[in-house]
């Protein structure tokens, strides 16, 4: 390791600590979840777009969402199915999730990854926009196909959302100080591997070295070994975006 | 499949998830639309056809169709046997690693991927021609066919490096549009035949055998490049709502609509021609020979015949460049080629980096041909379709012997005839006829016994399957962190490249 790097060995009693809350700038909801995370770091703030299509960022955002369930602990993985937990999710998004999982338990990760990801990006953006980070634009109309542009609520939360992806960006190594280097939480080393399914990671990583790569590589062995059910969604969501690349070429 | 979820004392309810995801999914005919746009079939009934005929001199092609058609209908049962189990969009290769190990799926791999640029390159020779001779005739505008083969060049590499595709409705009615061009051309065909007598002699099996199969060599190979294409249809199972009925009924509907249009348009061409004369007209008209025989429906019709001809070329071309994409992805993602293959544009998902490779690919072929003064037709586009299409031939055959050997190892599913009998008798058929293909290269080519080319094409399949068998082997003796996933395609995760290769 050089200096300066902390490592991905963060300290196994932390599993623990997880959970799916953050502190958000002032003036939004205190909470940021994993998947609104997943969302932000994608967004390019100041056109309103996302940096991904949308077919990858939505089955982020649904890994995202599956993680948060299972880092609620309100879902387990049996046998590569979501099985349903007496434990309460975090938010109303991922609730309905679970009680969709408790009414069709026969579907594997992959089928939950698709079907939660056809309407996760408007699930998440909801959510985001009740949390006062972003407000929803929509373009277009009879003539000209419907976008919808993301833009910050206001000019104060504009850098904050900006810094997400560049948080992550200094966490990794590919820019900022050395002491700075190294990520903390096992939220973010979560966020990693997303960001790597869905091929995030050549933005996030646009101003680093060969090192960031091999450290991004390290966080995948210690999030296996740690959190192996969460890793094997994050896998699942990057098989689909591999697949779905492939198929639609 | 409607999965239902039961609860005691209540009737089944259909599963919400399967419902949802069931809306965007591809049924039989959008799977089977696929296939058809790969073939291109007014490309191979005017253009591969005729030019076979010229080059070759074969007449038995109708028959040929009606042949290959049967052995590739007893190979789908073991085909869609196997993509029941292995659910992978990789296909013909994946089959290969699975069936023969991993160093026979990157054999079978780097020979697909090498064929389908071939062909893909040939038709540029086409296009431009055909462009070229269009311009000159309803414009009186002189332009080179290299101008336009590079302009369907640049097209290409633009729609394939931003994943644009045509409509999926405009698709469907070109595609209409050409296969109603090629029954009302072949109707009019067999209602104005030569000398007044509709001649049977191109469907007389007996042209096969003529010349010591020489003649069976040519006619299979022309004719298997008309169903090149049909082989993809699993690599839309997992978008199919119902891969176990979807992709076998696409697979057997293309099967039977390709081998009706080629046979019937090919046998119309001989009638309206004359059997006798089919051989020296083609050599004469070479791509127009269709449009002649469609001659007596008028000037308008010819002309919206010769832009459907334009854009059967294009979406085929199209096609084929996505199929060699999606190869240098998956051999990319999979790390058996350089993984840069398998960068993607963030935006559009496209697979740019294959894009490219693809397009220079392409545009040094087209310069090349133009510089040396090649012809289009005939050198570019029949000799690479050819040769492209007997390795897709070669890779077919070594997905035939894994199918047979998988089956044979996982027999727990399906009867005996989809899982052992089929994949056999489909195994000797397509060793057949490669065999002949391979042996009667000269024929194919319409040259002399001896010449280069006989032998530059052959050894370059042995050379490409030596090279890809002796890099597997390497891999799996230098335990390449990549070894294990050869067979996985697109399917290989990030997370799985990345822990295992730190954790080497």
């Amino acid at each position: 390791m050089n200096g300066g790097w902390r490592g991905a060995h963060i300290p196994a009693s932390r599993v623990a600590d997880v959970g799916t809350t953050r502190f958000g700038p002032a003036g939004v909801d205190k909470k940021l979840f994993l998947a609104d995370d997943m969302f932000l770091v994608a967004l390019d703030e100041w056109i309103g777009r996302h940096r991904i299509a949308p077919g990858p960022l939505s089955l982020g955002i649904a890994g995202g969402m599956l993680a948060e369930l299972l880092l609620d602990n309100a879902i387990t993985l049996v046998n590569g199915k979501p099985r349903p937990t007496d434990a309460p999710p975090s938010s109303g998004v991922t609730h309905m999730i679970r009680d969709r999982i408790a009414a069709e338990p026969h579907h594997d990760v992959r089928t939950w990854l698709l079907y939660i990801a056809k309407t996760a990006t408007d699930d998440v953006a909801e959510r985001l926009t009740l949390a006062g980070w972003i407000q929803a634009l929509t373009h277009g109309g009879r003539i000209r196909k419907t976008t919808v542009l993301y833009k910050a609520s206001t000019k104060v939360i504009a850098p904050e959302i900006a810094w997400r992806a560049l948080r992550l960006s200094t966490a990794l190594g590919a820019s900022g100080p050395a002491e700075s280097r190294g990520v903390q939480t096992w939220l973010d080393a979560v966020l990693v591997v997303l960001c790597h399914a869905i091929g995030l990671t050549g933005f996030l990583l646009r101003d680093g070295g060969p090192e960031c790569k091999t450290y991004i590589d390290e966080i995948h062995i210690s999030l296996s070994q740690h959190l192996p059910a969460v890793h094997e969604v994050a896998t699942a969501v990057g098989e689909l975006v591999g697949t779905a690349t492939f198929t639609h070429t | 499949m409607a999965t239902t979820t039961f609860q005691a004392g209540t009737a089944p309810r259909p599963s919400l998830v399967n419902q949802t995801l069931a809306k965007d999914r591809l049924g039989t005919a959008g799977v089977a639309q696929f296939v058809l746009t790969s073939a291109a079939p007014l490309l191979v009934v005017a253009g591969i056809v005729t030019t076979g005929w010229a080059v070759t001199g074969v007449v038995a092609t109708p028959v040929a169709f009606i042949v290959l058609a049967v052995l590739l209908g007893v190979f789908a049962f073991g085909y869609t046997a196997m993509a029941r189990q292995v659910v992978n969009a990789g296909a013909l290769y994946t089959f290969s690693a699975r069936g023969l190990g991993r160093p026979a799926g990157v054999a079978a791999g780097l020979l697909a991927v090498v064929s389908y640029n071939t062909m893909q390159v040939g038709a540029y020779g086409m296009f431009g021609a055909v462009a070229a001779g269009l311009l000159q005739e309803q414009f009186k505008i002189g332009v080179a066919w290299w101008v336009c083969a590079l302009v369907a060049w640049a097209a290409a590499a633009m729609m394939g490096g931003r994943r644009v595709d045509f409509n999926g409705k405009v698709l469907a009615v070109l595609l209409t549009g050409e296969v109603a061009f090629v029954v009302v051309a072949s109707i009019t065909g067999l209602s104005h035949p030569a000398n007044g007598q509709m001649s049977m002699a191109a469907l007389n099996p007996t042209g096969l055998v003529l010349a010591g199969g020489a003649a069976a060599g040519a006619a299979f190979a022309v004719a298997w490049t008309g169903y090149v294409g049909f082989e993809q249809a699993p690599v839309y199972s997992e978008e199919s709502r119902r891969p176990n009925v979807t992709v076998p009924a696409a697979i057997y509907g293309s099967l039977v609509l390709m081998v009706a249009i080629y046979t019937l348009a090919s046998w119309a061409m001989s009638v309206a021609v004359g059997p006798e004369h089919i051989v020296e007209q083609s050599r004469q008209q070479s791509v127009e020979l269709l449009f002649t025989v469609a001659a007596p429906l008028g000037a308008a019709v010819g002309t919206i015949g010769h832009l459907l001809f334009l854009t059967s070329l294009f979406a085929g071309l199209l096609a084929f460049h996505n199929t060699a994409n999606r190869y240098f992805y998956a051999l990319g993602r999979e790390g058996v080629l350089p993984r840069v293959l398998a960068r993607t544009s963030p935006r559009t998902s496209a697979p740019v980096a294959a894009s490219i490779t693809q397009s220079a690919v392409g545009f040094t072929a087209i310069i090349v041909y133009a510089v040396m003064g090649w012809d289009p037709v005939v050198q570019m586009m029949f000799y690479l379709a050819s040769a492209g299409g007997v390795g897709v031939l070669l890779v077919l055959t070594l997905a035939a012997v894994a199918i047979l050997a998988y089956l044979w190892r996982h027999s727990s599913h399906g009867g005996l005839w989809s899982t052992v009998i089929a994949p056999l008798l489909a195994t000797v058929g397509l060793i057949g006829v490669c065999v002949l293909c391979l042996s009667n290269y000269a024929t194919l080519l319409g040259v002399a016994p001896g010449h280069p080319l006989t032998w530059i094409f052959p050894t370059a399949y042995g050379v490409i399957l030596a090279v890809g068998l002796t890099w597997g082997l390497i891999m799996r003796f230098t335990a390449h962190p990549a070894y294990p996933q050869i067979g996985n395609g697109a399917t290989v995760a990030p997370a799985t490249v990345a822990t295992s290769g730190a954790a080497r």
